[in-house]
């Protein structure tokens, strides 16, 4: 590691490097991709383009970025924004060989796309803002829900407390309040057996010999998401722009 | 400049040294990451893990962050996640002294609210999703078309297209077709004039000299901004969970 290097020097350094690759323009993070690594600087477009001159806020495609149809489906967003879905499209299949109806098998395979293409935290709250539009309400709610179902055991469909959330938030971890009373609010709804069937065929433990294409659902996802005509984030619904921001992250404003 | 060291080596160094001094891991969401113009797959948390046997990923608080109260309010967002907020001070006062009615006021002093503290890119609508449980109906209206009223003039109000905007984006600019389209639908609607209000008072040439304080909108925020009693994020709303983001923006799950 090079330690002549001042942290500064290093931050220059990378700042250089992001111009090129922009292909002379200038994209700063927004304040909560700061906040997630404990920056709490305010990027300065006035001064950035003092130290860059002729170049311009990023207000369109990020060149680093692939580029994506002027009418993005679902798909595309599996495919040019998200990470590896292996996770989503095993659940998925888990969900038809059990012979699931088709909107459980949708929700199966959307139960993480927050995780996969957005934001970690709040992944069901944030996944299900996301579909709202484009899906049943029930698979809306289901999705929301399954979040907080994951840490509450149902021995009546065979779902235990998972061994890799020992793992990983240790022996002693509890849910926090509002999560518990997401539990029992989901608990006593209509739609609980939906979201408990999302919890049912969330594998973590992945069979590294299966692999499941994303075309394999390609006719549930017809059937099941209306794709806007006009594309996800340009059809003006309450979360188009959320759409949006996967499309260009760096957008100025 | 070290060039044996790649970008990605030496984030693999920060990560190592992160998680040595803190006892726990950080995996950036999706959407982080991508603003990075970063399309690798994320991080193997099991793994890291099994380097480092005593950390954990992050649930809780995070330890690099200001701790924020139980319940926390509008004006703790700002005090303690939210960027410097004198642009939107000064908008607010300016408001003030130009006789606008309190609800306008309060629309100048959250009209960049996502800028300050959550999503640059198509921050009006952000924006307005953010407060929309809280705020009258124009309120919410008006913070989401001042982001597109801000590229088209008004000669009737005298606001003119934004030296500044030439600046950061270029003579050639032009918005995208969504917002143009938008431009059209929000031109005719009987809240128009509250949305360019905004654009009027949202002023760029700061007086240095002026310091407007947070405390002296308290009454107007008090009055106008229906703060829920179990805090910002806890209270069950629709965007409860995008203020919990904020909170806590590197929550593993």
């Amino acid at each position: 590691m090079n330690d002549v290097m001042t942290a500064s020097q290093r931050a220059d350094a990378l700042e250089d490097k992001m111009m090129q690759d922009l292909e002379n323009a200038i994209a700063v993070k927004s304040r909560l991709f700061l906040l997630a690594e404990a920056d709490f600087t305010m990027p300065n477009g006035v001064k950035l383009q003092k130290e860059h001159p002729g170049a311009k806020m990023l207000m369109g495609d990020d060149p680093r970025l692939p580029k994506m149809p002027d009418k993005p489906t679902l798909m595309d967003f599996f495919k040019l924004r998200f990470a590896p879905p292996m996770h989503l499209l095993q659940s998925a299949r888990h969900a038809k060989i059990a012979g699931m109806p088709e909107h459980i098998v949708l929700a199966c395979l959307l139960h993480d796309i927050a995780v996969l293409g957005f934001i970690r935290s709040d992944h069901g709250y944030w996944g299900a803002q996301m579909v709202e539009p484009y899906v049943t309400e029930e698979v809306t709610w289901a999705i929301r829900a399954h979040q907080a179902l994951r840490f509450y055991p149902d021995e009546s469909f065979g779902y235990a407390y998972p061994d890799n959330y020992k793992a990983y938030f240790g022996e002693d971890y509890k849910p926090e309040p509002h999560i518990e009373r997401a539990y029992h609010e989901a608990r006593a709804h209509k739609w609980y057996g939906t979201a408990r069937m999302i919890c049912v065929h969330d594998l973590y433990s992945f069979d590294p010999d299966v692999h499941v294409e994303l075309e394999e659902f390609t006719d549930i996802i017809g059937r099941n998401f209306r794709q806007p005509e006009e594309g996800l984030g340009f059809d003006s619904s309450p979360s188009a722009h959320m759409w949006r921001t996967l499309r260009q992250p760096t957008k100025y404003l | 400049m070290n060039d044996v060291m790649t970008l990605s080596q030496r984030a693999d160094a920060l990560e190592e040294k992160m998680s040595q001094e803190l006892d726990y891991i950080v995996i950036k969401s999706r959407i982080y990451s991508l603003a990075e113009g970063d399309m690798s797959p994320p991080p193997n948390a099991g793994a890291i893990m099994r380097e480092n046997p005593n950390a954990r990923v992050l649930m809780g608080d995070d330890p690099r962050l200001p701790a924020m109260p139980e319940k926390p309010t509008l004006m703790d967002f700002f005090k303690y996640r939210f960027g410097p907020s004198m642009h939107l001070l000064q908008s607010a006062r300016h408001a003030v002294k130009g006789g606008l009615p309190e609800k306008m006021v309060l629309a100048c002093l959250l009209h960049d609210i996502s800028t300050a503290g959550f999503i640059r890119g198509d921050h009006g609508y952000w924006g307005a999703q953010l407060v929309e449980p809280y705020v009258d109906e124009e309120v919410t209206w008006a913070i989401r078309a001042h982001q597109v009223l801000r590229f088209y003039p008004d000669e009737s109000v005298g606001y003119e297209y934004p030296q500044s905007y030439i600046t950061s984006f270029g003579q050639e600019y032009r918005p995208d077709p969504y917002i143009e389209e938008d431009y059209k639908r929000m031109r005719n609607h009987k809240w128009y004039m509250s949305g360019r209000q905004i654009t009027v008072h949202d002023i760029y040439s700061f007086d240095p000299d002026v310091h407007p304080e947070l405390e002296e909108f308290e009454d107007v925020i008090g009055r106008n901004f229906k703060q829920p009693e179990q805090g910002l994020g806890f209270d069950n709303s629709p965007v409860a969970h995008m203020w919990r983001a904020m909170i806590r923006p590197a929550k593993y799950l």
